[in-house]
């Protein structure tokens, strides 16, 4: 007898064989490959973690510019008052100031909204007004005295 | 390999793939340990003493690995 032919066993016979052996295989594949995905996510995190760290800080070690540099404050026009001088819309955004504004006659409100808001010089608000450059001058002082009466007055 | 390694049961590792929740919980379940273990690390203090310390990021993060890794098993 060949020793070849004495292995030889029907197929038949073997088929449960192979199939528990198949499936013992796959169960020790997916163990492998579970316990293998475990160990490399649990480095990368360290490793992650690890570059991540380069690049922390903590509160209290930030210099007291820097975090000055941080914080953002939105600004809504709603908050501020509008005024529309020489085609230009002057915002105000102190609401004080703008109430104060407000009280006062339109030809001193623009002399200051045109000093202060828009850098205009008192020739240039002359120019545009077609009034003499001291009158002017004299309005723009008398509104802000104004202006501190009204404030003073809140106060 | 070590013989007496308790392996999933084949049928749970065939539904698990297909996304069977009830076997991926077996499976999760099965991993438990194994994770706390992995992420259990001993810290020491100024005295040198140590203490175990379970690092529930990590654990996230493994549970997280491990749930993508069956659902990408292919058997």
């Amino acid at each position: 007898m060949r020793p070849s032919s004495f292995n030889r066993v029907s197929l038949e016979e073997n088929k449960h064989l192979m199939q528990d052996d198949f499936q013992r295989t796959t169960q020790f594949q997916f163990d492998y490959v579970a316990r293998k995905t475990l160990i490399r996510s649990k480095s990368n995190y360290r490793r992650s973690r690890g570059r991540r760290y380069n690049h922390e800080a903590l509160f209290s070690e930030i210099s007291n510019i820097d975090l000055k540099m941080l914080p953002i404050f939105d600004t809504y026009h709603l908050d501020s008052q509008m005024y529309q001088v020489l085609s230009f819309n002057v915002e105000v955004r102190n609401n004080k100031i703008a109430k104060a504004l407000d009280m006062l006659p339109e030809r001193k409100r623009n002399t200051i909204l045109m000093f202060y808001y828009l850098g205009m010089s008192d020739v240039e608000i002359s120019n545009e007004l077609k009034v003499n450059r001291s009158t002017v001058y004299r309005n723009r002082h008398s509104a802000l005295e104004n202006v501190k009466t009204l404030l003073e007055e809140e106060l | 390999m070590k013989n007496n390694k308790r392996l999933i049961p084949f049928p749970i590792i065939q539904v698990a793939c297909e996304g069977d929740t009830i076997a991926v919980h077996y499976i999760l379940k099965h991993y438990e340990g194994y994770m706390a273990k992995l992420s259990t690390t001993v810290l020491t203090d100024e005295y040198s003493s140590g203490y175990y310390f379970l690092d529930r990021d990590l654990q996230d993060y493994l549970n997280s690995a491990l749930l993508q890794m069956i659902l990408d098993f292919k058997i």
